[in-house]
């Protein structure tokens, strides 16, 4: 007996914020004021093609990480008797409120049973990877039969208007999928890693209980003209890279003998998708095919916890993966935390 | 170990930033000053530095990189010929 992912769905918020949106700019305009449209073309061909990204969603003024959960979980509610979830589970680092969790609000906006566990946790690029092993355990120990875990991130709400790099890179959005008992093990076993030192690298410094929103935070520029203010979403791209450098290239050796499975014998992989130079460094760096690896965030942009249901439910539309094939997760990012396993469609 | 000339790894990093073709990159050239320099810039110097020489630079030693020559420094004399 074992466990498995019965569903997966994902929700983008309506609104698509192009590159040029974020680049067409004063910047780049002539004496008389008039942007070079060449240029902003050429920019953001090359944008586009080191990042992989062309558009990204984001929600709309108003609209937070839960309403876009709760929308992805009606979704995925449409063709699933919402009786029989006995557990769910929201990992965001958008919370709705400090107190309470909004997995609880949910299970009333839902019209969930009441005799049901809920509750958040707060993880990024490794949510999805993190929800499934508490998904699995809980099956596995008879806490629940039927889970509801949601991945769902805003961070357009943490990124400051002038942080054009970070702008371009994240999108917001919301997967969901129900895990199930099973009777083949379809979830393998995990290696995770943490690593506090980090911790700075990928923060947003103000707003939480050590340090308050400050309305006079003071902008700060980058050097590669990215403004921001501690209010914000800050992320040292060098240091990140580092970490993934150094950190996952051993995740992925390790969860394939944790799994007792080679590379050749696994059908796919997906990695948290973080943006397309670093996701193709690291795939030739390990010696990933490149027909077996997973590589598109074109039109969503790093959506955190999100990327890897994405690519999953991504994959089964259009035919790369199909049942009983064996697909190698890995999540790794923002704590430094990280995480991964293998499981079979 | 094989040392690299200094000549090719200056052109190996004007490829790899995408710096136009009739532009010259010397020892002398500022790379944050680059029209073609961004935070995209930062992961391809960090991946060069991984892929050619196995080294990593923290995000202060990259602060305190400006020239093409000080980027060579950090590396160390001993890999370049």
């Amino acid at each position: 007996m074992g466990e498995k992912i019965r569903k997966i769905e994902y929700y983008l918020p309506e609104k698509i914020i192009t590159n040029k949106d974020i680049y067409y700019s004063k910047e780049i305009a002539n004496e008389k004021g008039q942007i070079d449209e060449n240029l902003l073309e050429k920019r953001i061909s090359k944008l586009e093609k080191s990042t992989g990204i062309k558009e990204r969603h984001i929600v709309k003024e108003g609209e937070t990480a839960l309403d876009i959960a709760q929308k992805v979980s009606e979704k995925i509610l449409q063709k699933y008797d919402r009786d029989k979830i006995d557990f769910i589970i929201l990992c965001t680092e958008s919370p709705e409120y400090y107190l309470p969790a909004g997995a609880c609000i949910l299970q009333d906006r839902l019209n969930l049973r009441k005799n049901i566990g809920a509750f958040d946790f707060n993880l990024g690029c490794s949510g999805f990877v993190y929800g499934l092993v508490l998904a699995k355990s809980f099956i596995q120990n008879n806490i629940a039969k039927s889970i509801l875990l949601i991945t769902s991130e805003t961070y357009s709400k943490l990124i400051y208007h002038k942080d054009k790099g970070n702008r371009t890179i994240f999108g917001d959005a919301a997967a969901a999928v129900i895990v199930e008992r099973s009777k083949k093990d379809q979830i393998g076993k995990f290696v995770l890693g943490t690593d506090g030192s980090g911790y700075k690298n990928l923060i947003v410094p103000n707003g939480g209980l050590h340090r308050r929103y400050n309305p006079s935070a003071k902008e700060i520029d980058d050097g590669a003209g990215n403004i921001r203010t501690e209010n914000n979403f800050f992320m040292n791209g060098t240091e990140v890279f580092n970490f993934t450098i150094k950190v996952v290239p051993e995740l992925f050796f390790q969860i394939l003998e944790k799994n007792k499975i080679s590379l050749e014998n696994l059908d796919y992989v997906i990695f948290h998708q973080a943006n397309k130079y670093m996701n193709e460094y690291l795939r030739k760096k390990i010696g990933i095919p490149k027909d077996k690896y997973y590589l598109n965030l074109l039109y969503t942009g790093n959506t955190v916890s999100a990327t890897i249901p994405i690519a999953i439910r991504n994959a089964l539309d259009d035919g790369t993966i199909k049942k009983g094939k064996k697909v190698l997760l890995a999540g790794f990012g923002v704590g430094y935390s990280w995480g991964g396993t293998v499981i079979t469609i | 170990m094989k040392r690299i000339k200094k000549e090719d790894f200056i052109e190996n990093l004007k490829e790899a930033l995408e710096i136009e073709d009739d532009k010259t990159l010397t020892m002398d050239t500022n790379l944050k000053d680059l029209e073609e320099y961004d935070s995209l810039s930062v992961l391809v110097i960090v991946a060069m530095l991984d892929k050619k020489f196995g080294k990593q630079i923290s995000s202060s030693d990259f602060e305190k990189v400006t020239t093409i020559n000080s980027l060579i420094n950090f590396i160390g004399e001993k890999y370049f010929e």
